[in-house]
């Protein structure tokens, strides 16, 4: 195995490490669900959209990592030939949507659970709290443009 | 951020809608009839199917529900130490009590209260024995100073007074050892409010200004120097004194109407109001210990309001005077 296919799968296991924050913000918006639900006011389905919103990022970060050893050859079977020049490349293209993914499903993690809390203590908030915690989501979405724009830029073999 | 905190928040908020809002309150004052006023306070929480609340044991209700809400938001808290705050003044009440009952020879341990750091038995056993293992470092000193000082004077109150700096002492303490910039302020400002109504008291009684000096908690915003400059003259000349401080509106409002009506009534209500608004900042604090401590106080002056205001209907007083009594509510 070249050195610029293991910079390539590299690459693939940053763009996955999004999936850390998504953990993170998952939990965290649980965690204020759980609490609410002692209350009166909060629906579990309600609570459910909004500890979901901060799992996307982890989304974002397996369809690079997916797309990257597609383009490798580890999904298939049949190794391309890359350079350690390509790999290189490859790898940065996974940095954008792992750090930003991370961060940013932590931050969305905090804004959903305040978003709990909001529908906990008030009817008819729902739909601003999502608003809220999607505000978020913006970033993680340009973070995924900017890996997938890198990835797209990159020939092999 | 406070992420620790973030279920113990979550259920705190959820909690808070069931708290009684100012309208609620004054809408009871208007109620002809106590029962309905039993029957609000009953679907706000207070009082079980087994045990309504009535008339003849709103008290033993209140207390109880008092103490129930203290346990579980320390609970949710996960026992955090910050909350010894609102338990210290027990453990001051039952060594003040027991050195004025063994200075009399008597035994006074069924006014001991339970809800403090220690159990009362253990307090029992470490005053008789002079036994400081289980006390803090300041329970310690008060005990000392106070059995020595009233040994000298045989004057009760100084046990009062010693003890009291002493519980404020703990205090701050916890609030210093906290870290936390709310409860900081919070302490602070307690102290402050403490020392005004203790200056209103002291003065109308007619002491002298070193006599303050004595009774004086530190530790707070206003200084000693400003409140002995305030004490000869009148709460209308004094009142530019406490411009720069959160207490400005109790001195200047409140003691108005001591000079004129001789009454506490506005002053103490005016000192909860802006202990209130000061907690109200925990509503911008999304997760953390702040909100939790917010919900206990808010929870206390709720109790506090209920208490004057059944207080108040069940000796007949006017709905007027009973809203004028009404501290703010946390909403």
């Amino acid at each position: 195995m070249s050195t610029g296919i293991v910079l390539a799968i590299l690459g693939a296991a940053i763009a996955a490490c999004a999936g850390i924050g998504s953990a993170i913000g998952v939990g965290l918006a649980g965690e204020a669900a759980d609490g609410v639900m002692s209350g009166d006011k909060a629906s579990f389905g309600s609570t459910l959209v909004l500890q979901a919103l901060p799992g996307t990022q982890g989304i974002y970060g397996l369809v690079i990592a997916i797309m990257i050893m597609t383009k490798v050859g580890v999904l298939g079977g049949n190794l391309a030939s890359v350079s350690t020049e390509q790999g290189l490349a490859l790898l940065v293209a996974g940095i954008p949507i792992g750090i930003i993914g991370i961060l940013s499903a932590i931050s969305q993690g905090k804004a959903a659970a305040a978003g709990i809390m909001l529908v906990s203590k008030k009817d008819g908030k729902l739909g601003q709290a999502i608003i809220y915690a999607v505000m978020v989501e913006t970033y993680a979405i340009l973070a995924f443009i900017v890996s997938f724009l890198m990835y797209s830029g990159i020939s092999v073999g | 951020m406070g992420a620790d905190f973030i279920y113990a928040t979550a259920c705190i908020r959820a909690e808070e809608c069931k708290l009684l809002n100012g309208e609620k309150l004054r809408a009871m004052t208007e109620s002809k009839n106590i029962d309905d006023i039993c029957k609000v306070l009953q679907d706000a929480g207070y009082g079980t199917e087994s045990n309504p609340l009535t008339p003849g044991n709103y008290a033993q209700v209140l207390k109880d529900a008092e103490a129930e809400i203290f346990r579980n938001v320390k609970t949710l808290s996960k026992e955090d130490p910050v909350f010894n705050i609102f338990s210290y003044p027990s453990d001051y009440h039952n060594i003040k009590v027991l050195l004025k009952a063994e200075s009399l020879g008597i035994n006074r341990n069924d006014i001991l209260l339970s809800n403090g750091t220690i159990a009362p038995e253990d307090m029992v056993r470490a005053v008789t024995e002079r036994d400081k293992m289980d006390l803090t470092e300041y329970m310690g000193m008060a005990l000392d100073e106070a059995s020595e000082t009233h040994a000298r004077t045989k004057d009760p109150q100084i046990i009062d007074f010693i003890c009291d700096k002493y519980s404020f002492m703990d205090i701050c303490r916890i609030a210093d050892e906290s870290g936390n910039d709310y409860v900081q302020k919070y302490v602070r400002l307690l102290i402050d409010t403490t020392n005004l109504k203790t200056f209103a008291r002291v003065k109308k009684i007619g002491h002298p200004w070193s006599y303050y000096e004595n009774v004086f908690v530190p530790g707070g915003n206003v200084d000693l120097q400003t409140f002995i400059g305030a004490y000869e003259e009148d709460y209308k000349q004094s009142a530019p004194r406490f411009e720069a401080y959160d207490i400005y509106r109790a001195v200047s409002e409140g003691g108005e109407e001591i000079d004129t009506k001789g009454s506490f009534t506005l002053l103490e209500k005016l000192c909860d109001d802006v202990l209130m608004e000061q907690v109200k900042e925990a509503k911008g604090i999304t997760f953390g210990l702040e909100p939790l401590v917010a919900f206990l106080i808010a929870r206390q002056m709720e109790i506090k309001c209920i208490r004057i205001l059944m207080t108040g209907k069940l000796a007949g007083m006017d709905p007027e005077v009973i809203r004028e009594r009404m501290r703010e509510t946390y909403e």
